[in-house]
């Protein structure tokens, strides 16, 4: 499942140190899901099944992705006393990790100025999350660096493409 | 322990919360682990394709081959839709760690190629994007291989798992991040101290990476769960 984060401030670390770099940029990976038996991948979950609304929330099911979106954030930011490495939502691995990293501070600073995911649920789920839009921009080649396969390319430049006729 | 800097660096990120001034720890590439860049970047040695006379889940035969005892260990051999990592050969058997799916190396096996296939030894290396957990404490050295006291508990969610790769255009590092969630059959509670990144999935492959899980994180119950970040610097 791919998932691509907008940085308004993108960033690289080194050793510790926090180096800016040119942006608007895009953030991408690829969540290992799709496996026939499931094992050892990264589970994606629906809305609802066992999971309830934190009692501060009033305990409720949750049926919603903002719901979920507001479980998990009090999960993986609030519990444990703030130790963002752990949680505690063995249905939702593909949140955590997308979560995880954004927050892990080595792609970017700040929140995502959007959110995308060839997921189209998944991608309202991180959206909820971050409250941040759905969505990859349609000129994102033109207005962001972008990487392709794991190469950059600055605003403007896309991968060569070749035409056989 | 040598902390290396440059092409060598390997931070663990213990979770980036520099609001409560938890900060990186600088992990340690093995030397298998500088070999094995070495592989990936140079190719070592060029590869080199025939056609197997048997096949099994970890062996691949050609007995017409004539490979030597050392040119492709732990380099990566691909049959059609799936590859094996390379452990051990002899001028005519290759020993795997087991078969992966092309499309889903983190899942189940790939299924055990046909007898007699087409298989190509690749120059360089398969990917290190799997990662393992240990109860240990002891800082990593440069000679270690395996992971010491590595969590290999059959079923159970602590054992070593595919991480997520990102990367952010224009950056020279990229991180791995894996998320680890304890089950029924893992013993718990237990308290994860060190963790490395491995190509292949089996704890029978040396690692490249090691680093220490600072602090260290204990996982009680099953659900819980513990992500780790690193970020690789080229």
């Amino acid at each position: 499942m791919k998932v691509a984060y907008g940085a308004a401030t993108p960033v690289q670390v080194r050793e510790g140190t926090v180096l800016s770099l040119p942006g608007p940029a895009t953030v991408v990976f690829d969540i290992p899901t799709g496996d026939d038996d499931g094992s050892y991948t990264y589970v994606v979950a629906e809305p609802g099944a066992a999971h309830r609304m934190p009692d501060e929330h009033d305990g409720t099911p949750v049926e919603t992705a903002a719901q979920l979106a507001e479980i998990a954030r009090h999960n993986i930011e609030v519990a444990n006393g703030y130790d963002f490495r752990l949680s505690h939502l063995p249905d939702h691995e593909a949140l955590i990790v997308a979560v995880a990293v954004w927050n892990s501070g080595q792609h970017a600073v700040g929140q995502p100025s959007w959110v995308w995911s060839d997921n189209p649920d998944f991608a309202v789920l991180l959206g909820e999350y971050f409250h941040c839009p759905v969505g990859m921009p349609d000129d994102v080649e033109a207005t962001h660096y972008t990487s392709h396969a794991g190469v950059s390319y600055p605003p403007g430049s896309t991968p060569p493409v070749e035409v056989t006729e | 322990m040598r902390r290396l800097r440059g092409l060598s660096d390997w931070a663990l990120l213990t979770f980036a919360l520099p609001v409560l001034g938890i900060g990186y720890m600088l992990g340690l590439k093995t030397d298998y682990g500088r070999n094995a860049q070495f592989r990936q970047m140079a190719g070592s040695i060029a590869g080199i394709g025939g056609t197997s006379t048997a096949m099994s889940g970890n062996s691949l035969t050609d007995s017409g081959a004539t490979w030597g005892t050392t040119n492709y260990v732990g380099g990566y051999v691909v049959v059609g839709t799936v590859y094996a990592n390379i452990l051990s050969h002899t001028g005519t058997v290759l020993t795997l760690d087991r078969w992966y799916n092309l499309a889903t190396p983190g899942g189940s096996a790939g299924s055990t190629p046909g007898s007699t296939s087409v298989y190509a030894i690749m120059p360089g290396g398969s990917p290190a994007w799997f990662e393992g957990l240990s109860a240990d404490t002891t800082p990593p050295a440069n000679g270690d291989t395996t992971l010491p006291s590595e969590i290999t508990t059959a079923g159970g969610g602590l054992v070593r798992k595919i991480s997520v790769v990102a990367h952010t255009a224009g950056a020279s590092t990229w991180t791995h991040t894996t998320v680890f969630t304890a089950n029924g059959s893992d013993s718990l509670p237990v308290t994860v101290g060190k963790a490395g990144l491995s190509q292949s999935i089996l704890s029978t492959m040396p690692n490249l990476f090691q680093t220490l899980v600072s602090p260290t994180a204990t996982l009680s119950a099953s659900g819980d769960q513990l992500t780790t970040t690193r970020t690789i610097t080229e």
